[in-house]
């Protein structure tokens, strides 16, 4: 006990019962300030003898310290409680609508997200992508291609002609990516890994047929390359493609004016109400058509292969669409209908990856 | 092509079931379109026999019969007419499932019944109720060799299971039944039955003579028999059932039995009526301009070289491909003449094509039938003839032996080896060939082979190892990684093309949806946007599908005019896609369009409502910009847009003289026309243009600097013309000091009567900052007088 604890009572008394920060600040002022209560007896100190200074100087500091102390301590509880009673008379209702500028949904095209996921994986097996022009000549879309003017082949594409400034046809709308082989093998070096994405036109409309739509085609020119390798990397591509290592593959020997083998590739699948699962059951849908490049397709852009093996595959974007994500009608897709883009459209994040 | 299990069965002795039948269809190249087997629906439908029946007492045309599957007995009710005693016919039990749907699409239970009072145990059937025909009368009529108590799905009908195969152009062989059994036997699938040759003894001879013009080029070989005193009578029951089975046209057995052999051997043959012929026959290449009326009864007009064939009063039939009306056979025909000929494929093909005219004959013309089978051909047909429709044969008369030329293939092991990546050794390639028909020598290590006459796809090496590979099974050559590791000599994917995938997604995120449209559109479109030529599809698919588009903003106002009428009150679409401004390759731009409709905040609680304006799709096209690595800085802004922009209330951004990109709203003319309501901002970006930019572009960046010094604003307001261009003041400030000036900001805009009509004032924010010094007062004082007489003197304008 000193003959301050009385004052320092009272001090701390007037802390705990004051209510705002300018009562705080005149107690800090009656006790700390020029000529506060404490601050005079500490000046005093010099004063007194040395037993006596050394006493009373600590209590003093002690005080001090504690004094402080409790003073941020009601600051801090004065200034909560302020906000307190500001947050209490706030209030904004968090079930209305939001802000509606940033939330407007919007869709990438099926078609757009297919060819991505086409362009990641065949890049990542080593393919580079190139493209071809929309308007092809006969030579790129046909002859170069194994097709001479009266093959019955023709027949299997029902081509759209152009008419040029006299009115003579001359030109057509490619009928297939095809002819971008054609252009790669003309302007490329050996090897060649190629694959072209790109719209296609066929003079043919019903239910499974649009007069435009979409393919990828796929060449490879490089040694030793054969059959063999050519059935393996579609199996890659297709395991990859659909997310399932167990897909049933099976080869069927078909035709193609410029490859030689030629085969149209199934996958297994299960129709169960109109819904394709793709991976299981054993019925058989097409996927894809392939071959080892026929050698007239490579006299026609005048390369002499040597050692080198080829192949070639072909496939619609929209089947593969229709497959993978189970749109059943093949119109809607350039239909432009705005229910239908959201709902089978894909969010601008959906990046595709390898996974 | 379609035919039965039971016609293919002339041909091929096999043991197999239907499913390795169609596997094995499949493995070789002969795609199985589909397969009908109606009695894959019948297990338990017995055999039964009636053996009593009475009229049911309380209806006029119900029976009540007693029947019987040999242990039970059964009381039924039937309706049809053709109930009787000892009848053979077919019972679905009580329970049993009827293989149809009825009208609700629902599956058929026999129940126990009752009608009309008397109880019926289950149902006598039809063939149609049984799906096994169309139409049917009465109930099933079973022959005698039915065991009553049976199955009856145990006596299929094979003449009822149809196989449809999709034939690819090389395969004309297997265009008839023939060859598709011989294909199954080469590839050890059953035994071919082979016919055997008809002998045909004549009785008199023919007196007509030929004269082939073209027997060196289009027509090598003619045949023509004469056959007396036919009789053209409705053709037998088995050919009959066989042709609705495949869906043929019944005709006249004259005409049933040519389209027999075309589809049964891949035999084409023509009849004439003998007694409608004048004079002689001539084989020769038509001159344009002659005309000749086919079978269809439609005239043709002919052009130069098309394979006809003459009697002395013109042109009686298109070669391969259509007889004529004149010469055909009808029910009163009597004496004819049957043709078999060897028509090159190309002639064939290219008549065909120019006319427009599909035949069966002409399909397989076209692809090459076996030229050796025009002999066999005739008397086969002249044979079956005589059987069918009596009468008596004539001496064959022809013009013209085609030689086969004998093309020699050589195959050896490394070559299969090379092309499939497994070895086969050379006995087991040999085998393979032989049993398609191919005479094969050994020479040391290599092969010589000669294919058959009707394997005319088969011309070189590559082509035999594709049918060894077919006949080994594509399943059976193992597969074999590859992977291409070697350096790349640059990427894979160019930036440009990542590019395009940026601003898709981009613009998805923007809120705008992505369409895909087609390529095409109505020409009349093409003229409202004022597009010079046109680029017309000789032959489009309609006249709204009739030009290529020369941009893309049409379908995109057509997109929309659908979406309004289907009640979408907000909509923003975007395209990435082609546009064409020439009928050549290449010439084409990729192009991106946006259009956004509708108000922006409509009944919002938070935001006033407004109309869209340019404001808003020049945001869209500089963000655009922004992905595309484009600043606004580099660029000139004029008024110079398509004729589809409002022309005031728009502009053009150019990077050097390329015009890039657009913005703006649609012209209000345009909205009338495509029946839109309120204002669409729209923006346009020519990619082809960047994406040339882009590729002379360093992508390697300046060393970062941070620069210390205090950066000051100062803000300035300018009136000046109403029409002067913002951009001017901004260059002008520019120039004023380019290196202190880091950027300028306008924030405010304002016209009034307090600053005269015609004004307006530009209220702009300018950065100053020194790269050297933080700036004095006195300096920046100094840019800023500059910067106001600067714009005094290059903009007209005044400081407000």
């Amino acid at each position: 006990m000193t003959d301050y604890d009385p004052l320092f009572q009272t001090a701390l008394g007037e802390i705990k019962i004051s209510t705002s920060l300018e009562n705080i600040e005149n107690i800090r002022i009656k006790y700390f300030g020029k000529n506060g209560i404490i601050n005079n007896e500490l000046k005093k100190l010099g004063n007194l003898e040395q037993d006596k200074k050394k006493t009373v100087g600590k209590d003093l500091n002690i005080f001090k310290k504690k004094f402080f102390v409790m003073l941020e301590e009601k600051k801090l509880e004065i200034e909560n409680k302020k906000i307190n009673e500001q947050i209490n008379l706030d209030f904004q209702d968090p079930s209305m609508p939001a802000r509606k500028d940033a939330l407007i949904k919007a869709t990438l095209h099926p078609i757009t997200q297919t060819i991505e996921e086409v362009v990641t994986i065949l890049s990542s097996l080593g393919l580079e992508y190139v493209e071809g022009p929309d308007i092809e000549d006969d030579f790129h879309n046909f002859t170069a291609l194994n097709i001479p003017s009266n093959h019955p082949a023709r027949q299997m594409h029902d081509t759209f002609y152009l008419r040029n400034g006299e009115g003579i046809q001359k030109n057509v709308l490619r009928t297939h990516t095809s002819p971008v082989q054609i252009r790669s093998l003309m302007s490329k070096d050996l090897p060649i890994r190629i694959f072209a994405p790109g719209r296609t036109y066929r003079c043919d409309s019903d239910i499974t047929h649009t007069p435009m739509f979409h393919q990828v085609e796929g060449l490879i020119v490089d040694e030793k390359v054969n059959f063999a390798n050519l059935k393996w990397f579609l199996k890659k591509f297709c395991q990859i493609f659909f997310k399932n290592e167990r897909i049933k593959f099976r080869f069927r020997p078909s035709f193609f004016p410029f490859t030689e083998p030629s085969a149209e590739v199934d996958i297994n699948c299960r129709f169960n109400n109109k819904n394709i699962t793709i991976g299981e059951g054993d019925e058989w849908l097409e996927i894809l058509g392939c071959g080892m490049v026929h050698p007239n397709v490579f006299k026609a852009c005048k390369i002499n292969k040597n050692n080198y093996g080829a192949f070639a595959f072909g496939m619609g974007i929209e089947r593969l669409a229709m497959l993978k994500y189970g749109i059943p009608d093949l119109r809607n897709f350039f239909d432009s209908d705005l229910g239908w883009l959201k709902h089978y459209g894909f969010s601008f994040l959906d990046h595709p990856d390898l996974n | 092509m379609k035919f039965t299990v039971k016609w293919l069965r002339e041909h091929l002795d096999f043991k197999q079931n239907y499913i390795e039948l169609v596997n094995q269809l499949n493995a070789i190249g002969l795609e199985v379109e589909s397969f009908k087997n109606p009695f894959e629906n019948l297990k338990g439908f017995k055999v039964v026999e009636i053996t009593n029946f009475a009229k049911h007492p309380n209806a006029d045309k119900l029976n009540v019969c007693d029947v019987s599957d040999g242990k039970s007995k059964y009381q039924i009710v039937c309706g049809a007419n053709n109930v009787k005693k000892g009848l053979k016919t077919v019972l679905a039990v009580v329970g049993s499932y009827l293989p149809g749907r009825d009208s609700n699409d629902n599956p058929i239970k026999i129940n126990k019944s009752k009608i009309r009072g008397v109880e019926s145990m289950g149902m006598l059937c039809s063939e149609s109720e049984l799906c096994l025909s169309d139409e049917s009368d009465g109930i099933i009529d079973l022959e005698s060799y039915y065991t009553i108590g049976e199955d009856f799905s145990d006596y299929a009908d094979e003449e009822k299971i149809v196989i449809e195969i999709g034939i690819t152009p090389n395969r004309v062989d297997c265009a008839g039944v023939m060859g598709i059994a011989r294909d199954l036997q080469a590839s050890g699938f059953g035994k071919l039955i082979t016919r055997k040759k008809k002998k045909i003894a004549h009785i008199f001879e023919a007196q007509i003579k030929i004269k082939n013009l073209i027997k060196d080029s289009d027509c090598p070989e003619f045949y023509v028999r004469q056959i007396n005193n036919v009789k053209n009578i409705v053709s037998p029951d088995w050919i009959i059932r066989r042709f609705k089975a495949c869906d043929m046209k019944v005709i006249s057995s004259l005409v049933d039995i040519t389209n027999f052999l075309t589809i049964d051997s891949c035999r084409p043959l023509h009849v004439f009526d003998f007694d409608k012929i004048v004079g002689n026959l001539t084989i020769r290449h038509s001159k344009s301009g002659e005309k000749f009326l086919g079978l269809d009864n439609e005239e043709y007009v002919l052009e130069d070289n098309m394979t006809v064939i003459c009697d002395d009063s013109g042109i009686i039939s298109l070669a391969g491909i259509l007889g004529g009306l004149s010469t055909a056979c009808d029910n009163n025909t009597k004496n004819i003449l049957v043709e078999s000929a060897f028509f090159k494929p190309e002639n064939i093909a290219r008549t065909g094509r120019k006319l427009n005219i599909l035949s069966d004959a002409r399909y397989r013309f076209e692809r090459g039938i076996d030229p050796l089978s025009t002999r066999d051909g005739l008397d086969f047909a002249s044979a079956m003839i005589a059987d069918i429709c009596g009468g008596e044969i004539g001496s064959a008369a022809s013009d013209g032996k085609f030689r086969e030329v004998q093309k020699t293939i050589i195959i050896d092991s490394t070559f299969v080896k090379n092309i499939l990546g497994k070895r086969f050794g050379l006995e087991f390639i040999k085998e393979k060939l032989l049993k398609i028909g191919c005479q094969v020598t050994q020479r040391n290590n290599s092969l010589s082979v000669v294919p058959p006459s009707w394997r005319g796809d088969i011309t070189l090496s590559e082509d035999l190892v594709e049918e060894v590979a077919r006949l080994h099974g594509y399943e059976n050559i193992e597969d074999q990684p590859i992977y291409f590791n070697k350096k790349q000599k640059k990427s894979l994917i160019e930036e440009t093309q990542i590019s395009k995938k940026k601003v898709c997604r981009f613009l998805v995120s923007k809120g705008l949806t992505e369409i895909i449209s087609w390529s095409f559109v109505d020409e009349k479109y093409e003229k409202i946007i004022q597009t010079k030529n046109p680029i017309k599809i000789s032959n489009p698919i309609s006249e709204d599908l009739s030009c290529l588009r020369s941009s893309l903003v049409i379908n995109l106002l057509l997109t929309l005019n659908r979406n309004i009428k289907r009640g979408y009150k907000n909509l923003n679409f975007f395209e990435l896609g082609p546009v064409f401004y020439g009928e050549n390759p290449g010439e084409q731009d990729l192009k991106v369009c946006g259009v956004r409709y509708g108000k922006r905040n409509e009944k919002d609680w938070l935001m006033k409502s407004r109309n869209l304006d340019l404001y808003d799709a020049k945001l869209d096209l500089l963000e655009v910009f922004d992905i595309l690595n484009i600043k606004e800085e580099s660029l000139s802004i004029d008024q110079n847009v398509g004729c589809y922009f409002h022309p005031k209330m728009s502009g053009s951004f150019c990077l050097g003289k390329n015009k890039i990109g657009s913005f703006g709203i649609v012209h209000p003319k345009m909205l009338e026309y495509f029946d839109i309501k309120s204002v669409v901002s729209i923006f346009e970006v020519n990619f082809s243009d960047i994406m040339s930019f882009m590729k002379n572009k360093k992508n390697t960046l300046k060393p970062y600097t941070k620069n210390i010094f205090q950066s000051s604003t100062r803000d300035f307001s300018f009136i000046v013309d109403k029409q002067l261009f913002a951009s001017e003041i901004i260059s002008a400030i520019k120039k004023s000091n380019s290196k202190i000036i880091k950027s300028i900001r306008v924030f405010d805009y304002y016209e009034g009567s307090e600053i005269g009509k015609g004004k307006k004032a530009v209220a702009l924010e300018v950065l100053l900052q020194s790269d050297e010094n933080t700036l004095s007062e006195s300096e920046i004082d100094e840019v800023s007088t500059s910067i106001i007489k600067n714009v005094e003197s290059k903009c007209n304008g005044k400081l407000r």
